[in-house]
């Protein structure tokens, strides 16, 4: 039988940690508002933007960018968005799976990484994992869209390198995919693969006619279609990173409600089984008391 | 019938406003826009100057870079920074010219071959930001 004294000094372990879980949970919760905040606050440019994109690609179809091109060589780029610190569940580790699944579905694809974020960028350099580059601690801090300026500006110098390997092919990747993790709600977030790179040519909407609007271009068409693609893929990227956050602080969120949660139960358990120890050493007393009497 | 102006950055959407006149930084001069104009798509410059009268009320802003699209009634301006004249603080805008400034001359000293046109952008929009912010006061 475990001693009181033990019982009850565990029983204040856990309540300590309950306590550290408890204060986790808050400080993630208004976290998480302030980063659901800023997502929702990029919609409307990200939704203008492919507006815009939609019209232009209707208009301008003899120009093609290399950033739309489709290219068939093997070597595809992930670009993977974890978070930088764990105690969020199953968050990072999901993010990671969807990654080696990726690999292991596309067999024929020589696949490379950029990571953002301090989880999987550990993770995969300790399979020595071929990683093209990598942020660490930009995502914990609150950050502005000159990050994400600032990685197209990484993503696109790689896809558009120049470098060959040794049978002089291209290093450069033909295809980048976001693996981000898409926010949902508080408790569900949803792990997205999307490509990124080249830029899918959007199709029509319904409402659009054939030709989209009349417009007057003050530009060559072409001309604004190429400085809004690099513009565009920022914004893409922007939005995943704010999701990707709006997501880690959900799973931390929830993370530390169970965790207080368990711990909540596990104290009630220990706090029956002291009770338990401390009317046994009673009864046992009085049993002693009472046949030390009877023995007069 | 009056105009709907949206201006939308990456980081928030300043409030929609109903307008009777807008006038453009576009790439290639300034552009006025009036209620009834036929559906345009063009680039901003590099930065600017927006306009917009309401009635007898003008109101500055400040966007740099981006695309704008008129369509129908409603103008839309798509740009990576904009901000209302009257929400510039000006000595700090002052001071981010000053470092633009200083941060265009220490790479044109040290780095001359590198490509500094970001940091030349960078330069004008602090510059075109303090103008903004010194029309609004000496109105």
């Amino acid at each position: 039988m475990p001693n009181l004294q033990g019982v009850r000094r565990r029983i204040k372990a856990v309540k300590n940690m309950r306590q550290i879980t408890k204060s986790y949970k808050l400080v993630s919760a208004s976290k998480l508002r302030r980063a659901q905040e800023r997502v929702l606050a990029t919609r409307p440019y990200a939704q203008k933007m492919q507006e815009v994109l939609r019209h232009l690609a209707v208009a301008v179809t003899d120009f093609t960018s290399p950033l739309m091109e489709e290219r068939t060589g093997n070597r595809t780029l992930l670009m993977l968005m974890t978070a930088d610190k764990g105690l969020c569940g199953a968050f990072n580790a999901n993010l990671i799976r969807a990654v080696q699944q990726y690999v292991v579905e596309h067999p024929n694809e020589r696949v490379e990484l950029v990571v953002i974020g301090r989880k999987g960028r550990d993770v995969f350099r300790r399979r020595n994992f071929p990683i093209r580059k990598e942020y660490t601690n930009v995502t914990s801090k609150t950050f502005g869209y000159e990050l994400a300026v600032e990685i197209a500006r990484d993503i696109l110098n790689i896809y558009e390198g120049a470098a060959e390997d040794e049978e002089n092919l291209p290093v450069r990747p033909d295809r980048v995919h976001l693996v981000y993790a898409e926010f949902r709600s508080a408790i569900s977030q949803v792990v997205r693969i999307e490509q990124l790179l080249p830029v899918v040519r959007p199709a029509l909407a319904e409402a659009d006619t054939e030709t989209g609007p009349d417009y007057i271009y003050e530009q060559p068409p072409a001309e604004i279609l190429g400085r809004l693609l690099p513009r565009f893929v920022e914004t893409r990227i922007f939005q995943a990173l704010l999701e990707s956050v709006a997501s880690e602080h959900g799973a931390r969120m929830a993370a530390m409600d169970s965790a207080s949660r368990n711990a909540g139960e596990v104290i009630a358990h220990l706090t029956l089984t002291m009770n338990r120890i401390r009317q046994a050493a009673i009864t046992n007393e009085i049993i002693e008391v009472v046949s030390g009497a009877a023995a007069l | 019938m009056p105009l709907t102006l949206d201006i939308v950055t990456p980081e928030r959407a300043l409030p929609s406003q109903t307008v009777d006149e807008v006038v453009l930084p576009a790439l290639d001069g300034e552009i006025g826009i009036l209620p009834g104009h036929a559906a345009l798509m063009s680039q901003l410059g590099v930065a600017g100057l927006l306009t917009y009268r309401q009635g007898g009320r003008e109101t500055l802003a400040f966007v740099a870079q981006g695309f704008v699209e008129v369509l129908g009634d409603r103008v839309t301006v798509l740009t990576e920074r904009a901000e209302l004249a009257a929400d510039i603080d000006i000595e700090e805008a002052r001071k981010q010219l000053r470092e633009a400034e200083l941060a265009l001359k220490q790479a044109e000293s040290e780095r001359p071959d590198d490509d500094l046109s970001r940091l030349r952008a960078e330069l004008e929009a602090a510059l075109v930001r303090v103008k903004t912010a010194e029309r609004y006061q000496s109105r």
